[in-house]
């Protein structure tokens, strides 16, 4: 394996699977081909830029909720310091 | 079809005679047998020695210190049609050669991916049979239906001869050959296909320390295969989704582990129970598929080993990519008795 554990690509892939059963397509048949050379590129990239923000978009949402959640350490931090302010005032 | 074998062996005692035998015990027998011999120190020559009758073995003039150098230096040898790549410390099953003859009777087969099983020794060994099963009964089936097998297994490979001799070089530019040799094949179009049922048996690291140093030489080799080919993905869709998918997760959720882990521990374990849940699930699936009933309990120590995954693929993403500190020091983990 070339990911360091299972994760989203093993989901992703088993969807892949179920399309291609669900669907009948043929092994080895792409879902899209384009022969030219340019519109390939551009796809290509576009597919590399969708991937990475699907990915990146996923762990910044799982990065939100442990900052925001009332265990976060950013918090516990934050209200020990309001505890001083609290006692100063 | 003439069908060669070529197993390049250094220092092999230990699981040679096993490998040998295996080889030998086939259904439908292989035409040619070649060993090489990278001048190993220990009793290695004279295992091979003793099978003269039945093998061909060759040596290295000088050690080589890589696998893919004793590859390219046997490979000279065959004469066969078909060439089946396998290591020193694995067995290979009764119909391997007859599955394999099989899957090259599709005349655009090029190269054909056997399945690897990993020998039981302990709880490291179960994680990655885990992992192997997760790996060829999902990744590998879908890539099958997308026509684009990430990587040919070192430990069960075939290829077609000439197409092997014409589109692939030996460059011993980086850790993982065989990851080199399925990237160059999908470059020029060649047509990669999966046979669950040609399978092979490998051993695995069975100590931490072991499993670390393949983890190393693994996602290190990876890295370094993509700086090297990462240029092909845009012209070829799949490879780009399938890079893409494999590459962004592995590297951003890495990073995200050890961060939430800072952030918020409390949510870290709540996220570790729910995943371990979903691995369990995973788990009882390959259990049933694989008829291997350890496999449903593997997630439970597998747990402890995502992190260690996760470091070592974050420190050869710094050493490789960013530093580009290229290591091509090989690593030979330690054999343990294998018997047929």
């Amino acid at each position: 394996m070339m990911t360091p554990f299972i994760g989203l690509s093993t989901f992703i892939h088993i969807l892949l699977i179920l399309i291609y059963r669900l669907f009948h397509l043929k092994q080895g048949s792409h879902l899209f081909i384009y022969k030219h050379r340019s519109i390939k590129a551009l796809l290509g990239l576009f597919i590399i830029f969708g991937m990475f923000s699907f990915i990146f978009v996923s762990a910044v949402f799982m990065l939100h909720a442990s900052v925001t959640e009332e265990h976060s350490s950013i918090h516990i931090i934050g209200n020990y310091i309001n505890s001083f302010n609290y006692y100063e005032s | 079809m003439k069908i060669s074998l070529l197993v390049p062996c250094y220092n092999e005692e230990k699981s040679l005679e096993a490998s040998i035998k295996s080889c030998l015990d086939q259904t439908r027998p292989f035409d040619e047998l070649i060993f090489v011999n990278d001048c190993s120190k220990d009793s290695s020559p004279e295992i091979l020695s003793r099978y003269s009758g039945f093998i061909y073995s060759y040596r290295t003039p000088k050690n080589t210190g890589n696998k893919s150098s004793a590859q390219e230096y046997g490979l000279q040898f065959i004469n066969g049609d078909i060439v089946v790549m396998t290591d020193a410390d694995t067995l290979l099953s009764r119909t391997f050669v007859e599955e394999i003859e099989k899957s090259f009777s599709d005349s655009q087969v090029v190269a054909v991916a056997g399945r690897v099983q990993s020998i039981s020794y302990n709880w490291l060994t179960l994680c990655r049979a885990y992992e192997y099963a997760i790996g060829q009964n999902i990744h590998k089936v879908a890539q099958g239906y997308i026509n684009y097998i990430f990587v040919m297994p070192g430990a069960a490979s075939a290829f077609r001869v000439d197409a092997f001799r014409k589109n692939i070089s030996f460059d011993h530019d980086t850790l993982t050959e065989d990851l080199d040799f399925t990237y160059k094949l999908h470059d020029r179009n060649l047509k990669i296909i999966y046979n669950p049922k040609a399978i092979s048996y490998t051993q695995d690291p069975a100590d931490l320390k072991n499993y670390i140093n393949q983890l190393r030489r693994w996602f290190g080799g990876g890295w370094q295969n993509l700086l090297k080919h990462y240029t092909s993905a845009p012209l070829n869709l799949i490879m780009a989704f399938e890079l893409s998918l494999l590459y962004f997760e592995g590297l951003i959720f890495s990073i995200l582990l050890f961060l939430i882990i800072i952030i918020n521990t409390w949510m870290a374990l709540m996220l570790l129970i729910g995943y371990l849940g979903i691995a369990t699930l995973l788990g009882v699936w390959m259990a049933i598929k694989e008829k291997r009933w350890t496999l449903a309990i593997a997630p439970f120590p597998y747990m402890i080993l995502i992190f260690i995954n996760a470091y070592i693929y974050l420190e050869q993403f710094i050493k490789e990519v960013i530093f580009r500190r290229r290591n091509l020091i090989w690593f030979k983990p330690e054999r343990l008795d294998l018997k047929h």
